[in-house]
């Protein structure tokens, strides 16, 4: 198969190289190696076995193919007959995954790993304290979590509990049964701004998350880095689009990947995309350039819309925003031209919780995307489509739950109907709960994979958690949050581990992927549901865990769509689904049952029915006069990914990035050490000097600035944006009137001076 | 499995989202070392704000077909394969660097850790095997292709017809003449400054005088004598300076001479 090495020198080059050893001879150079040529180096095809899994790096979920030889994971591939990673209707074009994906590899194999059960010796907890951890067995360390946890609650209550994780059906449970109010989740810094006009206008429910950029013609973005994210599905989707002659037109203070491909780039004020906004409603009502046909058909309010939209003029947004009226007269007119025509939204965007009027950016959105007639239809953002399985409750039904408290120790669905009785959450007031005991003490929290870091005022939230009196951390990594625990339980990678999939992004159709182990466990790791069922147990909750079981929660997940475990872990390429093409829905779960441009539901729960301007809370001032602005590179998903040696070797550490101007003007030059300064807290990191930024703007990627010393590469690389962040009180937060309940990510200002 | 006739790579640069997908997946197929790239792409920033041009260029050996570090490696270990691939054969690699040195793409690159010379194979194995370069197969944006020269070229002429027709003033197509044409091909938005590529590159003249020395027995011979001469020049001065650092009987600890 593979042509032996062997030598095959002409006359000329045996010459050549007997001067040439000769030469390395007289000068001291290494002389020929004759070391053996790598005739078969890099064919991961020649592996023993392809194991299909999904990746979850981000929410994606994209299939992959696992090639692993002699035991030991060489690749990860893009399933081909993925939705998200590939094209089913084209497999042979071949799967992609993402940078962070191909290199997850990396953090498999990760020697910084959790790899047994600790707890912490040192009783003092905070910054570059050491927790001085020791090594335990599963059993020791179960009944010490047990006990901790529930010497908590027999002191202070079932409400002094925490559960902060993305939402999970076991950690949900074992709360539901202690009886706390307290699961909180990130969600706040990240999409609620968006997912809560969506469930008021159109869904009923979360947001959607999958855009048929591919086959738009006219993408216009508000701060949207679909390219720049580097997500698989919305990478492919906007390259294909482009390819087929899409025009892109970017609205971002800073130039990001997705705005370096557009064909205009507006480096609008930051927190002004709302005039901008208005003004294209302004223009398309004036004009009379809405779709017509979707818009009496499908939406309610247009009479109300026209009249709302008069007073904001593309003159007046113009003094807002910057741009001049006659170029949002242009784009008014191009988008609503060009069909079709779509404002794409994913998350940490204008449009996510950024800025006090980001949730009416949302708003005036989903607007715009309605008059053009771009919701669940091609080129637009399509409604889920993912397959509708039954959840653990409905499979594994529990005994009944103890009555817990309303008030939450977050406050997120306070005067909030849309969010009641939420297992999202408030990242942004959570230390404000925990360190003044508003609205009672809570002492105790079961953490799992989150991070201090990503907290708004981090330091403050770090202090929160360290003034704990018990923490049990579920983690994979000695992260900052796990530097914090008194007991670490360490979780398998994903890539050791079974599962299913019903997909994240990029659900056309409803699609299950499998997961298999791709290799035998690296650690001494149990899985979180294992983890939670076996700590409930030993708190005295067993009954609500009784008969739950991973395997079988599995296999009725799939019968409920006509498959089986045995069935799909043994199929060729390791996905169920159920090919249709695309049909456009004609009615949504409104009152009305039609896309609501005024908004009932928002109207009822007692918010703007129509996104009325307001401006952002808080302007640049004197003392802080520059905007802040986060990023988010291709190569990061936020801070899980810092100790991959990869990933760090192609960004290795964030910057203050700045126009070249403004480093001038400060007398800042490129590669500088500075500090950048909020009201809340300074880092210092190093300067970079580009064109490509408003020159009132200092940006600072997110994910960097680790202080646990046991991650050896992410430990003091870069700095945490996250400690300029402002933190809310319950009152700050009540006071921004927001559905989304948004933490304000960057509405605020920072000054900038060489450190 | 014998490769296709002048199989060629088309990377569409004005699609490129320089995300590394592509550095990373080679980096940790090959085993690369640290701070060592087979490919790599670079971020170029033009202008001033607000006229920011932002490109990507993927970095990677392009397989001249009049290659340099060819013409530049004195013991033939940087060769052509019979496909016209560029590839150094560490058998015979001395790491004296003239190929690194001489590349004007800065693909080329010396692991001092492994004392080797790393650059791109085009995947040469995979070839072999009937597979596609690595870097195609994982690309996020899926804008390498790959095929007979041919097919790729007219593929790059529609992307130049569609740039052009988006408002892309002057598209072009880089390595259809360069180096006496580039076995991996570029789609460009503008000239080849603008993604840090040379212009027009030529050979340097030394280097073409030195692959035009012919290497008879008696040039070697008089190279022999040459080296000979300096070898015991050298130690002949090495042998002074000993002696005059040594008058007391002192070594110098590190090893070295100070002055």
């Amino acid at each position: 198969m593979n042509e032996p090495g062997g030598y095959n020198i002409k006359r000329r080059d045996f010459l050549r190289l007997a001067l040439g050893t000769g030469l390395a001879v007289g000068t001291g150079l290494p002389v020929p190696t004759f070391a053996k040529a790598e005739e078969t180096e890099g064919l991961v095809e020649d592996s023993d076995e392809v194991v299909p899994t999904f990746c979850s790096v981000c929410s994606g979920g994209c299939a992959m193919q696992a090639y692993v030889d002699h035991g030991r994971l060489v690749h990860l591939a893009g399933n081909p007959h993925d939705l998200a990673a590939g094209d089913p209707f084209d497999p042979d074009a071949g799967g992609r995954l993402c940078v962070k994906g191909y290199t997850a590899v990396k953090t498999l194999y990760d020697p910084d790993r959790v790899k047994y059960p600790m707890k912490r010796t040192n009783p003092n907890k905070g910054m570059g304290e050491d927790p001085g951890f020791v090594k335990i067995s599963w059993e020791e360390a179960i009944d010490l979590a047990a006990e901790g946890l529930n010497d908590v609650i027999d002191q202070y209550g079932p409400e002094s509990f925490l559960v902060l994780n993305r939402s999970h059906p076991h950690s949900v449970r074992l709360g539901r049964a202690i009886g706390t109010p307290n699961f909180v989740a990130h969600q706040s810094t990240c999409f609620t701004t968006q997912e809560a006009v969506w469930r008021a206008m159109v869904t009923g429910g979360p947001k959607p998350w999958t855009y048929d950029v591919e086959n738009c013609r006219y993408i216009l973005s508000f701060g949207w880095d679909g390219l720049g994210k580097g997500k698989n599905m919305q990478v492919r989707n906007t390259t294909r689009a482009l390819e087929r002659g899409a025009k892109l037109v970017v609205l971002d203070p800073y130039k990001s990947v997705t705005a370096s491909k557009a064909h205009e780039w507006l480096p609008i004020e930051p927190g002004t995309d709302l005039a901008f906004c208005l003004a294209m409603i302004h223009v398309i009502m004036k004009e009379e350039l809405y779709n017509r046909d979707f818009v009496n058909n499908y939406t309610q309010g247009v009479r109300e819309l026209d009249d709302f939209a008069a007073e904001y003029t593309p003159e007046w947004a113009a003094e807002i925003t910057g741009i001049p009226a006659e170029t949002i007269t242009r784009i008014a007119r191009e988008f609503a031209d060009t069909e079709p025509a779509h404002i794409p939204s994913h998350k940490r965007d204008a449009a996510g919780p950024n800025y006090a009027n980001s949730w009416k950016l949302a708003q005036a959105q989903l607007v715009l995307n309605a008059l053009v007639g771009t919701i669940d239809r091609p080129g637009g953002t399509i409604l889920s489509r993912n397959p509708s399985m039954p959840g653990l409750d409905e499979v594994f039904p529990p005994p009944e739950y103890p009555e817990a408290r309303p008030e939450r120790i977050d406050a997120f669905d306070r005067d909030n109907p849309l969010y009641a009785g939420s297992i999202r959450g408030n990242f942004a007031t959570l230390a404000h709960g925990i360190l003044n005991e508003d609205p009672y003490p809570l002492k105790a929290a079961l953490v799992r994979r989150y991070n201090t870091l990503s907290f708004p005022n981090a330091v403050k939230m770090t202090e929160a958690l360290a003034s704990l009196d018990f923490m049990v951390c579920c983690e994979i990594y000695p992260s900052e949050m796990a530097q914090l625990a008194d007991v670490v339980l360490p979780e398998p990678h994903w890539l050791e581990i079974s599962g299913l999939s019903a997909r994240g992004y990029h659900s056309m159709y409803p699609q299950i992927a499998v997961r298999l182990p791709t290799v035998d466990s690296l650690h001494d790791t149990r899985g979180f549901g294992t983890i939670v069922t076996q700590l409930a147990e030993a708190m005295g909750y067993g009954e609500y865990f009784e008969g739950v079981s991973g395997d079988e929660f599995n296999d009725a997940q799939l019968r409920a769509v006509g498959t089986s475990w045995e069935e799909l872990a043994g199929s060729p390429h390791g996905i169920w689904e159920d090919k249709q093409p695309l049909e456009p829905r004609t009615e949504f779960n409104t009152p009305s049952g039609k896309i609501e441009l005024y908004s009932t539901v928002l109207e009822e729960a007692g918010f703007d029915p129509l996104p009325h301007w307001a401006p952002r809370r808080e302007e640049p001032s004197d003392e802080y006069p520059y905007h802040f602005l986060i990023g988010r590179p291709a190569m990061h998903k936020m801070t899980q990914t810092q100790n991959n040696p990869l990933l760090m070797e192609v960004y290795p550490e964030n910057h203050a990035t700045m126009n070249v101007k403004l480093g001038e003007e400060l007398g800042i030059r490129d590669g500088d050490e500075v500090y950048v300064e909020s009201r809340v807290g300074r880092i210092k990191l190093k300067a970079r000097l580009i064109e490509g930024i408003r020159p009132d703007c200092v940006q600072v990627v997110h994910g960097f600035g680790h202080w646990s010393r046991d991650l050896s590469l992410a430990h003091q690389a870069g700095a945490n944006d996250g400690d300029l962040i402002p933190d809310m009180t319950f009152e700050e937060m009540a006071e921004l009137g927001d559905p989304g309940v948004g933490a304000c990510m960057t509405d605020f200002g920072v000054k900038v001076y060489k450190a | 499995m014998a490769i296709m006739n002048d199989p060629v790579m088309l990377v569409d640069q004005s699609l490129c989202v320089g995300c590394e997908a592509c550095t990373t997946a080679c980096k940790a197929v090959y085993g690369v070392s640290e701070g060592i790239f087979r490919t790599k792409i670079d971020r170029k920033d033009v202008g001033s704000f607000p006229e920011v041009n932002i490109s990507y260029n993927k970095r990677a050996c392009v397989h001249c077909k009049e290659a340099a570090c060819v013409m530049a490696c004195p013991t033939g270990a940087c060769q052509k394969t019979s496909e016209g691939f560029t590839v150094v054969d560490d058998r015979l690699c001395i790491t004296c660097n003239y190929c690194v040195a001489n590349c004007m793409y800065g693909a080329i690159e010396y692991d001092r850790s492994k004392r080797t010379i790393e650059k791109c194979t085009f995947c040469l194995s995979r070839l072999r095997e009937g597979l596609q370069p690595l870097c195609v197969e994982v690309c996020t944006s899926r804008v390498i292709s790959f095929g007979e020269r041919s097919e790729m070229l007219t593929r790059a002429g529609g992307r130049l017809e569609e740039l052009r027709r988006q408002g892309y003033e002057d598209p072009c197509i880089y390595g259809e003449e360069e180096m006496g044409g580039l076995r991996v091909l570029s789609v460009l938005t503008e000239g080849p400054k603008a993604y840090g590529l040379p212009k027009d590159p030529q050979i340097p003249l030394g280097l073409r005088v030195w692959n035009a020395v012919p290497l008879t027995p008696a040039v070697l011979i008089a190279g022999g004598v040459v080296l000979g001469a300096n070898y015991l020049h050298t130690r002949f001065i090495q042998r002074k300076k000993e002696l005059a650092h040594q008058p007391d009987g002192e070594t110098d600890e590190n090893g070295g001479d100070a002055s």
